[in-house]
């Protein structure tokens, strides 16, 4: 108990290299990211990327270390965790350390710089560097310390959203505790007696604090898990923000003509795909302290929504759909069965998978240009006509014009099949049948015939003709054999896949 | 006194007043060439024959064959002005009036014949009579008449300054106007097309007719202001045209101003040289020593009594000679010449307070004409250096954001229209300037910065032409 604790994933899958940070999931006493070449096949798709195995074959020494280590080290090294821990893309898992028999964590808020799609960054409030601030994982029943680090030049505090602990750990600055002064730690301790997905935020000059990304995940998993057991977990928190284009701060005194929608504090195209294996009982977790409700639409799946911040909704409650709601303040947690594809998830509401764009310029949708915007040209060289039919022309011309500094073409992003032309809060869940290393830069490969294309490019197929192995397995897995243990108002067993064209009866 | 006699004396006299008539116009203009030369880098040519005239023409005739430069202009003037050239004329007046001066009164010759009624005699008499009155004071006049004449060379070689000052001004207006002109209708392109834009909004049902009609509006106010200022290019071209003596042909001038540079001295340095070297208070300066001379002349001389001598002969009707002198006197109980004397006193008086008058005016425009060119030049700095650096950079900003689609088509014409409007700011600066300078030249009398060395006057001139002259005579 007294050294830094770690634990042992064997899990099937891949191991692979850590990209960054360190989750901690696979650590050795020494630290430091661990390559295990063996013939298992230990793989883990991390918000850190992959563990990388380059080779089957396993060196005996390998082996012999590795055994020894678990054997030698201290009981905590062994030790399993009893949750699959969450990924957060574009972020991270806080660390902890073991004190008194209490999980410790220590976080910093600070400005930082942050990159929020490549081509953009911004100067952010965050969370040990980063925006939302690293997730914060325990188990139901830990007693958790916090020391939290103030260098902002303003006094805060730290509001654990949705938990429930004595008055003075609320963290509502003047009203729980006095703010942290700049330079000042502060502890919080309490005692978990919930589970669920909590979040931790700013409670000092919220609306600046926050409106400059300071907020993070506060996940606690239940102490006696119930319910199908999730393979891949995963957490997103939606927030907006505005930034004038050209500058780089946020303006926090904007209260309703927001410009950047983010998951994670990224937008597309720089959120990182949800990398998933087709079958796999998938939950992801929404955070929203923003401004903004934001109904999060997913594609291809029909989810049940399981969770909120005060924990597990109950199985009869269960409700199915395709778009949850995530209000300001609320979490929600999703479970779906995942299907092979490249599944869009993101925010429905029109404008907020859009990256910056005018709203008052003149509406010239139909208008036709031609002539005048020559005439244009000859006063100003650079000079193109844009609109006429849409975004679509202009997201192409925005590749190779000069816009602003440190701003966001409206749309762009690339796929296997041409120009995808979104931003904001969109991203991108990709199932495969298995991952592997560099598979969150592919695309999925669409069996012959599951592509719509123009007349005559495919031979037409009958439904019952058509489905290859792969896809009538995993289509039929996901469906009842999962969804049995859920209870009533559910829909006969053929459920609405993608890969089967109608219903048994015809 | 024998009748050969005295043609000879009349044939000596008239030689004399020939040969004082035909010499010395030429050199009279001589310093005014010289001293324009020197003030303005340009000769001014006084054309007295035919032959000068078709020369001048062919030199004219070059010189708009190409666009005009300021020194060109201004060359082209001081040879082909019509107005200038009558008023060098005033020289041929001046020096005729020196001439005149030197010259004796003539000597009449009267004579009388009478018969007596009823044919029984006759009576006859044949005087000579020279007038003696200005005798004395004659040299004192050839003298007056002399400074007379340098005034009148003061007084041209300033108007020929003037002219050349005129012209630069009108120069000036012009290149203002035509840049300006260029400027304005660039901007009515960019509204006209900002209509048109708004046009084809409109079919297309994108904008309402209250945006459509505003947009409309703004396009015609920027016709109208282009309107206004080609007008004011065309009245300055005949001003400049007028200055010049050509007719509105299709003369032209170089494009664009440049920034006046800066003028070397202070303000104090200036002013002195001003008071030394402005031709006109050198002329007033000689009105007063004038004056002065005259003055004292009067003075000296209004006791001088002797009106004419002269002889007469007369043979009476019984036939006797008569043979004598003749002398008047003009005796001065009534006009003493104390009115004169007053008159010339007052006058003088006069000429001293216009003098300081003038030195007055001379000191206060060098000042206001310095301080004004410091201030105009600086604005053309902020212009050149601050204003439409920023300017063009909102453009070229404003292009990227349009890039980007985050501010519309009007937007970026408004920036570029505001870019011309600042350029229009800056050349009636550069022109304000240019004024400033002009009115500092004017006020100093001389080109700026300042030459080292001599301060040259037409001074020294007068002492040498009248010893020249009285050489000849005497």
């Amino acid at each position: 108990m007294s050294m830094s604790s770690g634990w042992w994933i064997v899990d099937r899958g891949w191991w692979g290299r850590g990209q960054r940070g360190r989750e901690g999931w696979i650590r050795h006493p020494g630290g430091g990211r661990g390559a295990l070449r063996g013939s298992l096949r230990l793989t883990r798709w991390t918000s850190h990327g992959w563990l990388e195995l380059t080779d089957w074959r396993v060196p005996l020494a390998a082996i012999l270390s590795v055994f020894l280590l678990t054997v030698l080290a201290s009981p905590t090294a062994a030790e399993d965790l009893p949750y699959t821990p969450v990924i957060t893309p574009d972020g991270e898992t806080l660390e902890w350390t073991i004190e008194d028999g209490v999980k410790a964590f220590r976080l910093t808020v600070e400005e930082i710089e942050w990159e929020i799609a490549p081509g953009m960054t911004v100067k952010a409030w965050g969370y040990n560097g980063r925006t939302p601030g690293p997730t914060i994982e325990a188990v139901e029943g830990d007693r958790v310390r916090f020391y939290v680090t103030n260098k902002l030049p303003e006094s805060t505090a730290i509001h654990w959203h949705g938990v429930l602990l004595p008055s003075g750990m609320d963290g509502v600055q003047g009203l729980s505790q006095r703010g942290i002064p700049p330079g000042e730690t502060f502890i919080y301790e309490f005692t978990l007696k919930q589970n669920g997905t909590q979040m931790y935020h700013s409670h000092g000059d919220e609306m600046v604090q926050i409106g400059m990304g300071a907020m993070g995940f506060f996940i606690i998993h239940p102490k006696n898990p119930a319910g199908p057991r999730v393979d891949r977990d995963y957490a997103v928190m939606l927030s907006e923000w505005f930034v004038d284009p050209g500058t780089s701060t946020p303006n926090v005194n904007v209260m309703t003509d927001f410009n950047l929608f983010t998951m994670n504090s990224r937008v597309f195209p720089g959120t990182e795909p949800l990398m998933v294996e087709a079958g796999e009982r998938v939950r992801i977790r929404f955070g929203n302290i923003a401004q903004e409700m934001h109904p999060i639409h997913l594609h291809g799946h029909q989810f049940v929504t399981t969770g909120t911040d005060a924990g597990r909704i109950p199985q009869q409650l269960w409700m199915k759909e395709t778009t949850v709601t995530v209000a300001p303040g609320q979490t929600r947690d999703i479970e779906f069965t995942a299907v092979p594809g490249d599944w869009a998830m993101h925010c429905h509401r029109r404008h907020h998978p859009m990256n910056p764009m005018g709203h008052d310029v003149p509406n010239v949708l139909g208008v036709d240009q031609e002539g005048v915007a020559d005439d244009i040209r000859e006063l100003l060289p650079g000079y193109m006509a844009m609109g006429e039919s849409g975004m679509e022309e202009h997201a192409e011309h925005a590749e190779h014009m000069p816009g602003p500094e440190n701003t966001l073409p409206m749309m762009s992003g690339v796929g296997q099949y041409g120009r995808i032309n979104m931003g904001g809060m969109f991203t991108v869940v990709k199932v495969r049948d298995r991952l592997k290393p560099g598979a969150e830069d592919g695309w999925h490969n669409d069996p012959e015939g599951t592509v719509a294309e123009a007349v005559g490019v495919f031979p037409r197929t009958r439904p019952d003709e058509t489905q290859d192995e792969e896809s009538m397995e995993h289509g039929m897995s996901q469906g009842p054999s999962e969804d049995s243990s859920e209870k009533p108002a559910e829909e006969p067993a053929a459920e609405h896949h993608r890969h089967t064209m109608e219903d048994d009866d015809g | 006194m024998t009748g050969r006699k005295a043609t000879n004396t009349l044939s000596a006299l008239a030689l004399l007043a020939a040969g004082c008539a035909s010499s010395g116009v030429e050199e009279g203009f001589e310093p005014v060439a010289r001293v324009t030369a020197e003030r303005l880098g340009e000769e001014a040519t006084w054309r007295r024959g035919a032959e000068e005239d078709d020369a001048v023409r062919v030199e004219v005739g070059a010189l708009l064959a190409e666009p005009l430069t300021m020194d060109r202009a201004v060359r082209l003037a001081l040879v082909h002005s019509p107005r200038l050239q009558a008023e060098f004329e005033r020289l041929g007046v001046a020096h005729a009036d020196w001439i005149e001066a030197g010259l004796i009164e003539n000597p009449v010759v009267g004579a009388t014949w009478q018969g007596v009624s009823g044919g029984k005699g006759e009576r006859w008499e044949v005087g000579l009579v020279q007038s003696l009155m200005s005798l004395p004071v004659r040299p004192a006049q050839k003298r007056l008449a002399a400074l007379e004449l340098e005034r009148t060379r003061l007084e041209v070689s300033q108007d020929v300054l003037a002219t050349a000052l005129a012209v630069r001004e009108a120069y000036v207006d012009l290149a203002a106007a035509e840049s300006a002109a260029a400027a304005v209708e660039r901007v009515a392109r960019a509204v006209r097309a900002g209509a048109e834009f708004a046009r084809r909004q409109r079919e297309a049902g994108n904008i309402n007719a209250l945006e459509f009609a505003e947009r409309r509006a703004l396009a015609a106010e920027v016709e109208a202001d282009l309107a206004r200022a080609e007008q004011e290019a065309v009245a300055a071209r005949e001003r400049l045209g007028l200055l010049l003596g050509v007719e509105a042909g299709d003369w032209s001038i170089e494009p664009g101003l440049t920034a006046p540079k800066a003028v070397a001295g202070g303000v104090e340095t200036l002013t002195a040289r001003a008071l030394e070297q402005r031709l006109d208070l050198a002329a007033g300066r000689l009105e007063i020593e004038q004056l002065a001379e005259a003055l004292d002349v009067t003075l000296r001389w209004r006791w001088f009594l002797v009106a004419d001598v002269g002889v007469e002969y007369e043979e009476e009707v019984d036939g006797v000679d008569l043979f004598g002198p003749t002398l008047s006197i003009q005796l001065p109980i009534f006009d003493r010449g104390q009115a004169r004397v007053a008159r010339l006193e007052s006058l003088e008086r006069a000429s001293r307070r216009r003098l300081t008058q003038a030195a007055l005016e001379v000191r206060s425009g060098v000042r206001e004409a310095y301080a004004r060119l410091e201030s105009q030049r600086k604005l053309t700095e902020q212009y050149r250096e601050v204003l439409l650096p920023a300017r063009r950079e909102v453009v070229a900003e404003a292009q990227k954001h349009y890039n980007y689609m985050l501010l519309g088509t009007y937007r970026l014409l408004e920036a570029h229209r505001d870019e011309i409007e600042a350029e229009v700011e800056y050349v009636e600066a550069l022109r304000d300037a240019w004024r400033a300078w002009i009115d500092l030249e004017r006020a100093v009398g001389r080109p700026l910065p300042l030459a080292e060395g001599e301060v040259e006057t037409l001074e020294p001139e007068i002492e040498e032409q009248e010893m020249e002259m009285e050489h000849e005579h005497e």
